[in-house]
């Protein structure tokens, strides 16, 4: 693809758009609103991990509208099958009144798919979404259907009722790009998502993007240069969440059960990538890696008991890390 | 981009320069507590051990420690991805160290240069990279600068001592200097003989270990001495073997007697009235005296002995023109003795510090070598007084003499010197009546009597170093006179030498 300058250019000045119309809507959650931006922008799957009624759902349809993509929800309860979420083949007659097969397409076939609680499906039909937002094709019988691109998965986890659930294994987990702890708003924050829900002083959000200008931006962030210094610096972060590592730092070495995998290392590169953009810069920095470290590794390296006894979190880990590697 | 990426290195090369002086900077200020530091330990331990001047070694310590700042320095001079780092700390994101690296091929790389570019000249790199030393470092300097203050105006007891043993050492080093001098020249001698030279070597060898031994400047002193009355000891062996030699004939005896006396001139005189001796004697003669002179024994010169071989081969073969030449060329040997020569090169370049032991002078002159000074002059030489002796001796050839251990005229510390009781004679000391007395080995000597006697009655106390000249001058002479072993004569002189000490 043959990028120029003010392509790159328009690109800054759509994604600051965005960000912008999307915060019409959202109240808050400035940093939710730029991570999933940002994993829009990278191309990868978020899980986002939150009380419910905090606009989490609000938030995948605004998006939707502003990027012009097709947004589907899928309640994931515990009798959820998986041909509920990729679709199944059905009989149906033809013109000449022959029974047939035909697939009729389940609601993951959009661009931006909400799996709402996905922890409280069975295994079986989390394997059928994962598999989907791993490949991007969904398979039934003996076809194989492409999903829309861009497309993009955005799962939620509810916090509090993790009775009879059915928690995401860590293999899984690894396929999230990030995962993001949605915050409560504060009392400001509150006032004006009543005035928006409530009071009907919403505003009008405007179409910014379209799927395909998505694909062609996702195209031109990847060529922004990063230095060295700052991939390495990446590396090493990935790196000191293994205790057999030489630089790990002590806090790593006593808590950290298994380290995280070298897509850990991925996400943190490709998605820093896009956090340069949206600061406006042409360049990777240090800041960046900092800022996307959080949640690319948070569910990516897992704790012993130990760091249960302790109280010790992944963000004291990864604060830790993020220090050490950086001397 | 070509032309802003050079501008983006440009900018780098004085942030280069910057941070070098920054780091020489502070590499100057913990050199500087290094230097405290060591200082003021050397300074506390020169309260146990005494060390001189232990504040000086400061001064060193902090020119070696700016000279290892400043190459430490230079060798961590920052490459320019570093320095490009730097840079970026101040604010900028990476985005110097970004243009340095990309790719120009990378659709960002010149919208990334142009943004560098503008925030770089717009940064104040200068104020990001101070110059200002760590304010720790500078508090520690201080404070250990101001502990060697203190240190410094209290009191050490070692420091005399300190002194002393500096003085000695700077002693050593100076009498050890003139003693490698003089084993050079010894070395370049070409008159020499091999035996003689290592002789020689070995006698200065031995000197400067006993410096190197010594405990103070009389030991040193002692050992300058000792090694001189050593050399003049072989000298006089050699003169007593050419003695013989030549003694045991009548004809030869003139000789004999001149190379007993150190007598140059006598010898050339001798020498030539020789000439005309030897032709007169007979074949039976001339063979006597050939074996006469193969006899004895052998001396450590060559050339003596080439000489010597020659005079009797020839006298033995009684070859007129040989002998001739055999007997100049043992007047040339005998005129220029390398091994005396250099002897007295030592006695010259040490003689400072043993000229308050006994002179013996070989030069030419007419005196009797006695000074009003501390040194006994022997023979005929013109041994002049060491130290605060008024006499001169100079009636010979040199002001010193050329013979060994000689000191020039007023020179010498003063010290001073435990009083003795020296009586006197009432109605003085008397009037000297010559007598004519026996010609003895020192050629005309001559002594006198007083026919007016003083009785021994009270004297006075005077400082012993004003007597103990006379006293051993009189001993020297009587050492001639009576029949005392060789070895008894040496430890006499070295008596009197000692009580001069």
């Amino acid at each position: 693809m043959n990028i120029e300058e003010k392509n790159i250019k328009e690109v800054l000045d759509k994604i600051d758009r965005v960000k912008r119309e999307v915060g019409k809507a959202i109240i808050g959650q400035k940093d939710i609103v730029e991570q999933v931006l940002i994993g829009i922008f990278t191309g990868g799957n978020i899980l986002l991990e939150g009380s419910p009624g905090l606009g989490k759902t609000q938030l995948v349809k605004t998006l939707s509208k502003v990027m012009d993509l097709d947004f589907s929800r899928i309640q994931f309860t515990p009798d959820l099958m998986p041909a509920d979420v990729v679709g199944t083949n059905i009989i149906v007659k033809d013109e000449k009144g022959n029974s047939k097969f035909q697939f009729e397409r389940g609601p993951i076939f959009s661009n931006l798919v909400l799996a709402d609680e996905i922890n409280r499906a069975t295994p079986k039909t989390q394997s059928a979404l994962l598999e989907a937002m791993q490949e991007h094709t969904v398979t039934a019988g003996n076809n194989t259907y492409s999903l829309k691109e861009p497309f993009m998965v955005l799962a939620t986890q509810n916090p509090i009722e993790m009775d009879g659930t059915y928690p995401l294994p860590e293999a899984q987990l690894d396929r999230f790009l990030f995962k993001l702890y949605v915050p409560f708003p504060n009392l400001s924050e509150l006032k004006e998502i009543m005035n928006i829900t409530v009071n009907s002083k919403g505003e009008d959000i405007e179409k910014v993007l379209s799927g395909d200008e998505i694909l062609k931006i996702r195209e031109i962030l990847k060529e922004i240069p990063m230095s060295e210094a700052v991939e390495e610096y990446a590396l090493k972060v990935v790196l000191a969440t293994h205790n057999e590592y030489e630089n790990a730092p002590e806090i790593s070495k006593k808590y950290i059960r298994y380290g995280a995998s070298p897509r850990a290392a991925q996400a943190i590169i490709a998605t820093s990538k896009v956090k340069a953009a949206l600061e406006g810069r042409y360049n990777v920095a240090f800041d960046d890696i900092k800022y996307v470290a959080y949640p690319a590794l948070r569910h990516r390296f897992f704790l012993n008991y130990d760091a249960l006894a302790d109280g010790i979190k992944t963000e004291d880990i990864i604060e830790e890390i993020l220090k050490s590697q950086m001397e | 981009m070509e032309s802003k990426l050079l501008a983006i290195k440009l900018i780098l090369k004085k942030g280069k320069k910057r941070i070098f002086l920054k780091n020489f900077i502070e590499n100057l200020i913990r050199a500087l507590i290094v230097t405290l530091l060591l200082t003021l330990l050397i300074s506390l331990i020169a309260r146990i051990i005494p060390i001189y001047r232990p504040f000086s070694y400061g001064i060193y310590i902090l020119g070696v420690s700016i000279i290892v700042a400043f190459i430490y320095s230079l060798y961590k001079i920052p490459k320019d991805n570093n320095v490009a780092l730097i840079l970026d700390s101040l604010g900028l994101k990476e985005r110097v160290i970004s243009s340095i690296e990309v790719d120009s091929s990378n659709p960002y790389s010149s919208l990334l240069v142009e943004d560098t570019l503008d925030r770089l000249r717009n940064i104040q790199y200068k104020k990001g990279i101070s110059l200002k030393p760590n304010k720790r470092y500078v508090y520690i300097a201080l404070s250990l600068f101001f502990i060697l203050g203190v240190s410094y105006i209290i009191p050490n007891s070692k420091e005399r001592i300190a002194e002393e043993i500096n003085a000695l050492n700077k002693d050593k080093k100076e009498e050890i200097k003139k003693v490698e001098k003089l084993e050079k020249e010894i070395k370049e001698d070409k008159k020499l003989s091999k035996i003689e030279r290592e002789k020689l070597m070995a006698q200065l060898s031995d000197l400067k270990k006993d410096i190197k031994e010594a405990d103070n400047e009389k030991d040193i002193a002692k050992a300058v001495e000792k090694s001189l009355k050593k050399l003049e000891k072989d000298s006089d062996k050699k003169l007593n073997a050419l003695y013989d030699k030549f003694n045991k004939n009548n004809t030869t005896k003139d000789l004999a007697s001149a190379i007993k006396n150190d007598n140059k001139e006598e010898m050339k005189q001798a020498l030539d009235k020789l000439k005309s001796d030897l032709e007169k004697l007979s074949k039976e003669e001339k063979e006597k005296l050939s074996k006469d002179l193969k006899e004895g024994e052998e001396i450590d010169n060559e050339s003596l002995e080439k000489a010597l071989d020659s005079l009797s081969k020839s006298l033995s073969e009684g070859d007129d023109g040989e002998l001739t030449k055999s007997l100049a060329s043992l007047g040339s040997a005998l005129e220029d003795d390398g091994n005396e020569r250099m002897v007295a090169a030592i006695g010259k370049g040490l003689g400072n510090k043993a000229g308050l032991g006994s002179a013996k002078g070989s030069g030419d002159g007419a005196g009797k070598g006695s000074g009003d000074g501390r040194g006994a002059g022997k023979g005929s030489g013109t041994g002049s007084g060491a130290g605060s002796g008024s006499g001169n001796g100079s009636e010979g050839t040199s002001e010193y003499g050329s013979g060994i251990s000689n000191k020039g005229p007023g020179e010498g510390a003063e010290r001073e010197y435990e009083k003795v009781f020296k009586p006197s004679r009432i109605g003085g000391e008397g009037e000297k009546e010559i007598l004519n007395g026996k010609i003895n080995n020192k050629g005309k000597g001559q002594s006198s009597l007083s026919d007016k006697r003083g009785v021994g009655s009270l004297g006075e106390m005077i400082p012993y170093n004003e007597v103990i000249g006379e006293y051993s001058e009189k001993a020297m002479e009587d050492l001639e006179d009576f029949d005392i072993p060789e070895g008894m004569k040496e430890l006499i002189k070295s008596y009197f030498s000692s009580l001069e000490d």
